[in-house]
């Protein structure tokens, strides 16, 4: 036994013990604040966007900017009848977009049939190029060149878009008009393909993912029976992996749909209402980028950007959640 | 008889390798195109000098140097902030509904398109928070509700955090659950667990995430389209509540609306050179701190 007095030892020990415990609770309520402040910045960007494009609804004036029977002759009348569904009308029952002229018309055809244009291209390649890409990765290149090849395909994640935006617009475009020799330099195809190359690196690692974390077992049975590589992936990796296959095309839809810079620079930017894949496109997000710098804050023009980032938001979470949810349904454990 | 197995197996393989080399090829020309078409134009003045009136002469040093500032700004906003709810969410939160309600709008907010958080900074920060400011100090003409380079680094900030966020918390997942009941078990409290136990294990993991999401800001350009990057500031200051120039934007500028763009073309890709070196340092540097930590934890 020491010569100190048992109680001194148990103060002072209490009084380091006081001290830990107050760090604690600051620390701990540091860290909650910072938590809150996240689940407050998730709400801000939800609700911002979504209140700022709500004013095409409730405000009158709008409501008579955006009806297509606009009366001007008596405008206070007109402003408190044009109903919703005027609005609505300009949205869906027309399908030009022109924001800046006297009777502005903002529908959405142009731009959704645009958005699939060239989503869809880049989708179909990137698909295409990534599932065989992650397949050599997986069972045919060289054990050695696999890791390098890896690498490589994520350097292209990496690269900004606005690069390969420009080397489109001012490289590509020239080649790809006359291989394929459309009338418009720039086109939803071009746009399509540089897009993919966005899309790849993402695609790639998902599928080699899949691939790789497939049980060997029962590949390693496959083989035992005498099945080559390719009858492994047609009969076994595909059947089963198809629904991962699918979410992962779903997550590149996700990631190519709203990118900016290429389409802007890459796709001619014409807002029509076709299918043409040679012709110019324009996409939802490329129309923010475009039409955002000049627009007055308030204006009807102003909401319904708004509203675009809002489609593109409940869009990215639409497509999140069901990729999330065929991932999980189709897991084979 | 002959195998007709042997002949489909040869496709395969040529087809699944031809594609991975296609995909390689596409790296390597993009590359090599930047740098070669790059280089001629490319010199030590051409760096460090201000740009003349037509944009095809002189340097580009205000266009790196706003790149620069943006990006700090933004890593000393978006890093603490993105440890400290990295760390909360992984080692403080229950794993309850709310947790899950979180980490699902993380994961949303990380697939957001980066156009819809420029719409957010102009809404929010220049408009709302900006006027809140001039508001508040009294100011008569607009001060901060203008779109500047210290909204941009706020955007910049609210689209890297959920990345962050996402890279810490993978680094806080790495340190093993027998070390924190280690450190529980002598006596430690839950904040002298995190700090003496998870967070130095955790630092190379915050590093790589401040590393990607600078070479993610250097790269966007989307977000700050209408924030507060301008065409034309040759002596940009440096100054929070100014304009400034951007190299992205630079590119996309240029390409888009320069009058001629042949006579361009040399400038862009010098311009396009100089960024990809700028991400690319970034992003290998990040890679390497990643590959280190992976094999210093999993030993």
């Amino acid at each position: 036994m020491s010569d100190t007095p048992e109680s001194a030892k148990i103060s002072s020990r209490n009084q380091s013990m006081k001290k830990r415990k107050l760090e604690e609770q600051v620390a701990i309520g540091v860290l909650f604040l910072g938590g809150l402040l996240a689940v407050g910045i998730v709400l801000a960007i939800f609700s911002f966007i979504f209140t700022e494009s709500l004013p095409l609804v409730t405000d009158p004036d709008q409501r008579n900017e955006m009806s297509l029977y606009h009366d001007t002759e008596n405008e206070e009348e007109f402003a408190r009848t044009a109903s919703v569904f005027q609005t609505l009308d300009n949205m869906l029952g027309q399908i030009m977009w022109q924001p800046v002229s006297e009777q502005p018309l903002f529908s959405l055809w142009p731009l959704m049939a645009g958005t699939l244009k060239i989503t869809l291209v880049a989708v179909v390649e990137g698909t295409i190029i990534s599932f065989l890409t992650a397949l050599a990765i997986a069972f045919y290149l060289p054990k050695r060149l696999r890791y390098a090849v890896k690498v490589i395909t994520e350097l292209l994640a990496g690269m900004p878009t606005v690069v390969l935006g420009f080397l489109g617009l001012i490289f590509f475009a020239t080649y790809m008009q006359e291989i394929t020799g459309t009338t418009f330099r720039l086109n939803a195809f071009l746009a399509g393909t540089m897009l993919s190359l966005t899309v790849i690196p993402i695609m790639t690692t998902l599928f080699e993912d899949i691939y790789s974390s497939y049980p060997k077992e029962q590949i390693h049975a496959a083989k035992c029976c005498g099945l080559f590589d390719y009858q492994i992936i047609t009969s076994i990796i595909i059947p089963a992996t198809y629904g991962k296959v699918f979410a992962a095309g779903l997550l590149g839809f996700g990631r190519s749909f709203g990118e900016t810079m290429i389409v802007l620079m890459c796709s001619g930017n014409a807002a029509i209402f076709n299918m043409d894949f040679a012709a110019g496109a324009r996409t939802f997000a490329a129309t923010i980028g475009a039409e955002m710098g000049e627009v007055i804050v308030g204006d009807t023009h102003y909401s319904m950007l708004f509203l675009l980032g809002f489609i593109l938001i409940v869009t990215t979470f639409v497509i999140n959640y069901l990729s999330q949810k065929l991932i999980r349904k189709w897991t084979y454990a | 008889m002959r195998d007709y197995r042997k002949g489909y197996e040869l496709a395969f393989k040529i087809i699944t390798n031809a594609t991975a080399l296609l995909v390689v090829a596409i790296v390597f020309f993009i590359l090599s195109i930047v740098t070669i078409k790059g280089f001629d134009h490319l010199s030590w003045e051409f760096i460090t000098a201000e740009p003349t009136g037509d944009m095809l002469h002189g340097g580009i040093w205000p266009m790196i140097k706003g790149t620069v500032m943006l990006v700090m700004m933004m890593s000393i906003l978006t890093v603490p902030l993105g440890t400290v709810i990295a760390i909360y969410l992984n080692e403080v939160s229950r794993k309850n509904w709310f947790y899950n309600i979180i980490m699902s709008a993380i994961r949303t907010l990380a697939a957001v398109p980066s156009i819809v958080y420029g719409l957010f900074g102009f809404a929010f920060f220049v408009n709302i928070v900006g006027g809140t400011l001039d508001w508040m100090i009294g100011y008569e003409d607009r001060v901060f509700q203008e779109r500047c380079l210290l909204w941009a680094a706020f955007t910049m900030g609210a689209l890297t955090l959920p990345t962050n966020v996402i890279s810490v918390t993978e680094a806080l997942k790495l340190v093993p659950n027998e070390q924190r009941h280690a450190g529980m078990c002598l006596g430690y409290t839950r904040w002298e667990v995190i700090k003496w136990i998870v967070f130095p294990q955790a630092i190379s993991g915050i590093l790589t995430g401040l590393v990607l999401s600078i070479s993610r800001g250097a790269g966007e350009v989307a977000p700050i389209l209408f924030v507060g990057v301008a065409y034309f500031i040759p002596h940009f200051s440096g100054a929070p509540l100014d304009q400034f120039m951007e190299l992205g934007y630079h590119i996309f500028v240029m390409a888009t609306q320069s009058p001629n763009v042949d006579k361009a073309a040399p400038v862009l890709y010098a311009t396009t050179f100089v960024l990809l070196v700028l991400t690319f340092t970034f992003n290998a540097i990040g890679q390497i701190v990643r590959w280190i930590h992976r094999r210093k934890m999993s030993r």
